[in-house]
């Protein structure tokens, strides 16, 4: 017998685990961005958002954050589903790539770090190729060109998981809908555009949201590489975040998280909105 | 004609009488108690209680052997015990301060291990009458042998008990400390050793047994272990039949955790010791640890080994002298005012003295970072009330931001006194003309040069260095210049790259949020100062000194630090040399940086007009020879010396004893003592021209000269205490000294770093 009260009595430790480390926090964080930080902790209203806001380094944060994902999650998922697509078929082999792809995925950064220093080194392997091409050694861990290391570490070492996404979407596009098409004359193309996308969209949709949301969060491997106050062209909203905690700036730290997490959510929004009409349209 | 005759002979035998007497007493023995009672002043050779009186020596009257009733009461000397009294076999004489006083069978014993004799003290008027004890005791157990030298033992505790004097002493055996405890008996020559580890201290507690504090040090002697991080124990031992107790754990919030535990007596109930500021009592019955009493000493405590429990009281010789606590006493339920990093300071001492009405404890902790800080000043147990802080290495300015320091402006003794000082004193704690906080010390260092030395050289006073730049050209230049002519010259008294380099950072930073008011590493002037640090050969300097040789004072050129506030330590700078106040350009003039403490009262108190009390008192009651001149406007009087009076009256003292010997002296002693009288001369001329720690010349000389360069240092965001910001920079530092980066890689890294901490933190 089903009764409504023992539901309540199963779902209550899990509740009550949410809301204390979830509901909770996430409240009182609100909380914490409404307040002077002072030892009376006096409300202030929407003044530590404006102060925030108004910081050019928070701006400067949010400027990188926003450059960096809008680099590395595109690139990600372009390259993941290309990827994809090539290990769809079962060849010699593939099991092998697919595990290859994944590896750095599952490898610590600090790990990986060392390795990605000693390639970009001023008398590292990229250096030692560009000059057997003729060209000039490049500053790679200085200044603006760090950027390029980093979102190159970024992807290789993300790239895996959402590969392994787009395989197992691919995969279960039933052969048969290929084979009919090929039958009625459509070309690759055709069939990519007419049978796969439409199959693989909610996958792909889910993909690009992970990249979207995880390359927002881009910061263990500019901290490894730059440390706290890094070159201004990696400095992201995380730092901004991290150096305030160590300040005890709690105030600064809530706000700045909120305000980037509302970022996030109209993003997010914005897509599942362009995803919604869309479906609509297509309806 | 007689009976005038008479009445003279009569009054000069009733004036003369008790001045004869008086010789054999101190002159300032029969004051009342106060600050000159001879019990106040440094104890040597222990305490002894007999009969409702404390017996001691006291450093304010040598060698004479004083009683001070146990009610309270003037110390009373009772006679001099000299050193002919004290001779070895040897012929030669020993001071008291090498011997210790015990009670046995009511009786007041002074035992000298150097010679292994002893001696009654007291007759039965209970008057000095020294005699030589005939039973040979084997005080041999404690003593240290070095090879065929021996010297007794330093000894934590010693006490008697029954028939035997028991001691826990330590010693230095094969390279490595160790701690022993024993008995000696003092009816014959027997001794004993107890097997018992790890004993570093012990007292008498009930019906034959001892209290035994066990501590393993072995940890802190090998590095493996930091003394915060010792344990300690308390367990009742039974010395007839060898057995130790449970063992209590003995825990401290102190920031020498255990190892400072000290002073460990018992009144047959509970055993009392001494953890910092606080009189802690554990019951050995089940373990259990109170604050029984608090001694108003600094976060180390007062000092002093020897330690009684007479009438429920604690009684301890210390840096104060003799001084008794009430344990357990009703009013400790109130608690007492927490002050946050005092270490037991002049002003401090004088306000408990003051005001014993108000219960002090010194915090032992004592963290630096703004987390625990805070968090302890908000907490409901144990919060601070007033915080002693230092402005360049705690986050002050933070703490002033958030509203962690209270408003004093309403206080009118605190505002006088903020306003009669300085401005660069008085307003460190200043916003908005409210007030916050007030400094209590100010230290200062600078190069100095050794004007003999320079001169020899064949330079002249316009050719010493003006800038840190002439001082790095100079210093580069050595080695090819003056090496190999004055090679008995060192260029400094002592060379390091990397500290080098923090001190001309620090001379750089100074300079630059001196003109303008931030942090910046992007300029000329940096960029010349790293680039004549390069060009200076370290390696080659470093060839010049021999870590085996000790060097000669005089040939030193370049002092790196010496202090010149406050300005009392300048009395110990050498004649030959003087302060070396470098700009970094020639435009500017040279600051000197400044590093203080400042207090402030935490707004959370509950203990505010105690707080406004203790905070009041100690600012108006800085020591003269430290803050008082440093921040205070006005025309001071020279400070004398806090040594001369007694260091004079003693040495006179001695002189007119080795006249007296001198005298009576066979002719081929007569040369010896005439040495000594003109040594002892030479220490009197000493005294008088060093008679002021601070002359009227140095005050005006500070005022002049120093005050227009000060610059007090304030925590800055390179050293945030963002720990891992600053691991960064000096891994920065460390790869550019060491030449793995360039030096334009370092001011744009520097540059760069600074420039996102201060935007970071701009409002």
């Amino acid at each position: 017998m089903f009764h409504r009260k023992s539901v309540w009595l199963y779902l209550l430790p899990g509740m009550i685990g949410l809301l204390a480390f979830y509901v909770v926090p996430f409240v009182w964080g609100i909380w914490f961005s409404l307040t002077d930080g002072t030892i009376d902790n006096r409300f202030v209203g929407f003044s530590n958002y404006l102060r925030v806001w108004k910081n050019p380094v928070f701006q400067l944060g949010l400027k990188n954050t926003l450059e960096l994902s809008l680099l590395c999650a595109p690139a990600i998922f372009l390259l993941s589903f290309l990827l994809a697509g090539m290990l769809r078929k079962h060849v010699a082999g593939d099991a092998f790539f697919r595990n290859a792809l994944l590896l750095p995925y599952l490898m610590p950064s600090s790990a990986i770090l060392i390795i990605w220093l000693l390639i970009f080194d001023y008398g590292g392997v990229i250096n030692r190729l560009l000059v057997a091409v003729g060209a000039e050694r490049v500053f790679w861990l200085e200044g603006e060109m760090l950027r390029v290391p980093i979102v190159l570490l970024y992807i290789w070492k993300n790239l895996g998981f959402s590969v392994v996404i787009f395989t197992a979407a691919l995969q279960a596009v039933p052969e048969a809908m290929y084979e009919y098409a090929s039958l009625e004359g459509a070309g690759w193309l055709r069939r990519e555009l007419s049978i796969t996308l439409p199959q693989i969209l909610p996958t792909a949709f889910l993909v690009l949201v992970l990249a979207i949301v995880n390359a927002f969060k881009i910061f263990k491997e500019v901290y490894f590489i730059g440390g706290s106050y890094p070159n201004e062209s990696i400095y992201t909203l995380q730092h901004y975040m991290n150096n305030k905690f160590s300040k005890l700036d709690y105030q600064d730290v809530t706000t700045a998280a909120y305000s980037f997490a509302l970022i996030v959510m109209v993003f997010i929004f914005l897509l599942y909105r362009t995803k919604s009409v869309r479906g609509d349209s297509a309806a | 004609m007689l009976s005038a005759l008479l009445t003279v002979l009569i009054l000069l035998t009733v004036w003369c009488i008790p001045a004869a007497v008086a010789e054999t007493v101190s002159a300032d023995s029969a004051n009342e108690e106060g600050a000159d009672d001879p019990s106040s002043s440094y104890l040597y050779g222990g305490i002894a209680c007999l009969k409702d009186h404390y017996y001691f020596f006291s450093e304010a009257e040598d060698r004479v052997l004083f009683e001070k009733p146990v009610s309270g009461g003037a110390s009373v000397g009772l006679g001099t015990i000299s050193s002919e009294q004290l001779m070895g076999d040897d012929g030669s004489g020993y001071h008291v301060s090498s011997c210790f006083l015990i009670v046995w069978r009511d009786q007041l014993y002074l035992l000298n291990p150097y010679t292994q004799k002893w001696y009654s003290l007291l007759n039965e008027q209970g008057e000095l009458e020294m005699k030589e004890q005939s039973a040979q005791l084997d005080l041999d157990v404690m003593m240290e042998k070095d090879g065929d030298y021996s010297y007794p033992m330093s000894t934590n505790a010693r006490f008697v008990m029954g028939d035997w004097l028991y001691f826990v002493g330590n010693t230095y055996s094969g390279g490595t400390s160790n701690t022993c405890f024993g008995r000696v008996s003092l009816t014959g020559e027997a001794s004993q050793m107890f097997e018992v580890e790890n004993v570093t201290n012990a007292c008498v507690y009930e019906d034959g047994k001892l209290a035994l504090f066990l501590c393993d040090r072995s940890a802190l002697y090998t590095g493996e272990a930091s003394v915060d991080q010792l344990t300690a124990t308390l367990a009742i031992f039974d010395p007839e039949s060898g057995t130790l107790g449970t063992e209590w754990p003995v825990t401290s919030d102190n920031q020498m955790g255990v190892y400072n535990l000290r002073g460990f007596c018992s009144d047959g109930d509970k055993v009392y010791y001494q953890d910092g500021s606080r009189i802690m009592g554990i019951d050995p019955k089940n373990g259990e640890i109170k604050i029984a009493a608090y001694t108003g000493a600094g976060m180390y405590g007062g000092g002093g080994t020897t330690a009684l429990c007479e009438n429920s009281y604690y009684v301890t010789d210390g840096n104060s002298g003799l001084s008794a606590y009430l344990l357990n006493s009703p009013s400790l339920e109130k608690g007492a005012l927490r002050i946050f990093g005092e270490t037991g300071s002049e002003a401090h001492q004088k306000f408990v003295k003051a005001h014993p009405e108000i219960s002090v404890e010194a915090a032992g902790d004592y963290a630096s970072d703004l987390e625990t800080l805070t968090q302890a000043m908000v907490s409901d147990t144990n919060t601070y009330d007033v915080l002693f802080l230092s402005l360049n290495y705690m986050p002050v300015d933070r703490l002033l931001q958030k509203g962690y320091c209270a408003d004093l402006t309403d206080d009118e003794a605190l505002m006088k006194a903020a306003k009669s000082m300085y401005p660069q004193f008085g307003e460190i704690l200043m916003k908005d003309g409210r007030l916050y906080g007030l400094p209590v010390d100010a230290n200062a260092y600078t190069y100095s040069v050794n004007m003999n030395a320079w001169e020899a050289l064949g330079l002249t006073e316009d050719d010493l260095p003006k800038t840190l730049l002439d001082l790095m050209e100079f210093t580069a230049n050595w080695v090819y210049d003056y090496a190999d002519d004055y090679s008995e010259y060192y260029l400094f008294d002592w060379l390091d790259q990397n500290s080098f380099f923090s001190s001309i950072l620090s001379q750089y930073m100074t300079y630059i949020q001196k003109k303008e008011g931030k942090l910046v590493f992007n300029t000329p002037e940096f960029e010349a100062l790293l680039q004549a640090f390069e060009d200076i050969n370290f390696k080659e300097l470093g060839k010049l000194y021999n870590e085996n040789e000790s060097m000669d004072y005089e040939k030193i050129l370049f002092q790196n630090y010496t202090t010149v506030l406050p300005l009392s330590q300048m009395q110990y700078l050498d004649e030959n040399f003087r302060p070396l106040y470098l700009s970094v350009t020639e435009d500017e003039d040279p600051a000197l940086s400044v590093t203080s403490t400042v207090m402030i009262i935490n707004p959370k108190t509950t203990r505010m007009e105690e707080a406004r009390t203790y905070m009041e008192y100690y600012v108006t009651h800085l020591p003269k020879d430290e803050g008082a001149i440093t921040f205070f406007q006005g025309t001071p009087e020279p400070v004398e010396s806090p040594y001369y009076a007694a260091q004079k009256k003693q040495t006179e003292k001695y002189l007119a004893d080795a006249k007296a010997r001198l005298e009576k002296a066979s002719e081929e002693n007569k040369a010896a003592i005439r040495d000594e009288i003109s040594s002892l001369e030479d220490d009197l001329n000493y005294w008088e021209q060093n008679r002021y720690s601070i002359t009227a010349e140095r005050i005006q000389y500070y005022q002049q000269t120093m005050l227009p360069m000060l610059y007090v240092e304030r925590q800055n965001v390179l050293y945030s205490g963002n720990r891992t910001a600053m691991t960064e920079i000096s891994t920065l530092i460390n790869q550019y000294i060491e030449g793995a980066i360039p030096r334009d890689r370092l001011i744009r890294e520097l540059e760069g770093r600074i420039r996102l901490m201060q935007l970071e933190d701009e409002i």
